[in-house]
């Protein structure tokens, strides 16, 4: 019997299985693409009480990570920096805000993260940052909290305003002014008395008649102003008429100077034979005028002298 | 028939052209022996024109009218003028005037002459009046006389003249001369106040 051993053979076999062992160990243990992480750092303003190590940050509400640290901003005391190791899917972009959100009556919270706009750049660490910092918005007990110091201010303010109104000098104005009020009112009820209503109402059926009554006019009215509009319209035509007249006039009249101061009139020479005719001319007139006065008179007296000789002759004193 | 009632129609309408009036009278205004000499007349270097007067228009028509007591107003039937009272008594003013010669020259309205001076002559009254019971009468003339200075149309004098004469004939013709008399009464009175004017 051949008891020889290839201790060769056999070392070589135990490197490769111990080899081999450790690939596979490697293989084991190396981490999925799913479960590669990114760490970011959050700078809260506000206390971040009932947050804890291992505390779940969500995206959207689906957990994607854990805080990893906590501690006060070394840089700015305060300020409280929550270290937070993601999924390095989630999706953080510079516009992704942090929120610490109460979990329920436990006390607890968590870290929300939300407002991941699309469009916006992948958030990076900026420099002298040692991971990427994402932006914080106060939690809701921040805001009420706040919002519950600007009641309370301005609720001091009211108060003391109101103090300031209801002094001593107020409240007599105040006095006065109810007293008026009430004074007023009794006047109100006197005249919302059932006869100052029934009052009311003549006066409001007259003001409805009246209405009626110029809706009636209304075309009247209408055509009256259709009528001055065209009187006026003829007075402006009238008035042209004057005017060009007038300037007719005006031309002749400045014409007839002309001729008198040319001397082809001269009104001394041409009146002085004509007014003595026109003057003897006139008192002939005048004694025509009279006869035919008188005649008129007799006719008007007795028209039927016209054909018959009726109108009684009375005689004068030694008349036959 | 036609004709005929054509006829019938003109004769009816003609029979007032058949009315026989009275025969009428026509009277003129003659004044006689007037004192016309007025030798001493300051106005003698002056010309004078009368001018028509001024009168109502009864006196400018040839009715002769007359008054009958107290308001009543009638003409004479067979009795006119034979030019009116108006023209009449400026004719005789201007024949008087010129015949007195108290002016150096008198001339008619219808003068075409210039003058110095201007007479302006208002009829005021004229008229025959009976009673009422018509058994007496008497004619009254009223005259104003005003001579202004052509130039300056100021008056340089001025009057009124009146006179009234009883009437025996109670008709027409007794009126004329009861007027005659009264008109030759206002112009003697006006002849010696206008002498006196231009002294």
């Amino acid at each position: 019997m051949n008891n020889k051993v290839n201790y060769t053979f056999i070392g070589f076999i135990v490197l490769v299985g111990f080899t081999l062992m450790i690939a596979f160990s490697y293989w084991l243990l190396k981490p999925s693409a799913d479960k590669e992480t990114q760490k970011y750092n959050i700078l809260f303003d506000e206390s971040v009480l009932g947050l804890n190590i291992d505390a779940t940050v969500k995206y959207r509400g689906i957990d994607v990570g854990k805080v990893t640290r906590l501690r006060i901003n070394p840089k700015n005391s305060e300020q409280v920096e929550v270290e937070i190791t993601i999924l390095k899917s989630t999706p953080i972009k510079e516009t992704t805000v942090a929120k610490l959100t109460s979990q329920g009556i436990t006390g607890l919270s968590y870290i929300n993260l939300s407002l991941g706009d699309n469009g916006a750049a992948k958030l990076v660490a900026k420099e002298g940052e040692e991971y990427p910092v994402i932006k914080t918005e106060a939690s809701f007990f921040e805001r009420f909290e706040k919002s519950l110091g600007s009641v309370s201010t301005k609720l001091s303010k009211t108060l003391s305003r109101t103090e300031e109104l209801l002094d001593e000098k107020n409240q007599e104005q105040i006095a006065l002014f109810l007293k008026s009020t009430a004074s007023f009112m009794t006047q109100m009820d006197k005249l919302m008395s059932d006869e100052a209503i029934d009052d009311l109402h003549s006066s409001i059926k007259n003001f409805n008649n009246a209405t009626k009554k110029i809706d009636a006019m209304m075309p009247k009215i209408e055509n009256f102003v259709d009528n001055s509009v065209a009187w006026e319209n003829k007075i402006a035509e009238t008035f042209t008429s004057i005017m060009k007249s007038y300037m007719g006039i005006k031309a002749a009249m400045d014409e007839f100077k002309f001729a008198v101061k040319s001397g082809q009139f001269n009104i001394k020479d041409i009146s002085k034979d004509v007014l003595p005719t026109m003057n003897n001319t006139l008192v002939e007139l005048q004694y025509l005028m009279i006869r035919v006065e008188g005649v008129i008179n007799q006719y008007e007296r007795s028209p039927s002298d016209i054909l018959f000789k009726k109108e009684a002759i009375k005689k004068g004193p030694g008349e036959k | 028939m036609i004709k005929v009632f054509f006829a019938t129609l003109l004769l009816f309408l003609f029979v007032g052209c058949s009315t026989t009036k009275p025969a009428v009278t026509e009277y003129k205004l003659s004044l006689k022996e007037l004192n016309n000499s007025y030798a001493s007349s300051g106005c003698k270097d002056k010309t004078l024109k009368v001018s028509q007067a001024f009168s109502s228009s009864s006196l400018m028509s040839l009715n002769m009218k007359y008054m009958q007591d107290p308001n009543s107003i009638y003409s004479y039937s067979q009795a006119q003028w034979s030019d009116s009272p108006n023209q009449e008594i400026t004719s005789q003013i201007v024949k008087v005037l010129r015949e007195s010669k108290i002016f150096k020259n008198t001339q008619s309205s219808k003068s075409r002459s210039k003058s110095n001076l201007i007479l302006e002559v208002d009829i005021e009254d004229f008229m025959q009046y009976y009673s009422k019971k018509l058994d007496s009468s008497y004619a009254k003339a009223t005259i104003s006389f005003t001579l202004l200075d052509y130039e300056t149309n100021k008056v340089v004098a001025s009057k009124t003249f009146s006179s009234k004469q009883e009437i025996d004939s109670l008709d027409a013709s007794g009126g004329v001369d009861g007027l005659n008399k009264a008109l030759k009464d206002v112009l003697t009175q006006a002849l010696e106040f206008l002498s006196g004017v231009c002294k």
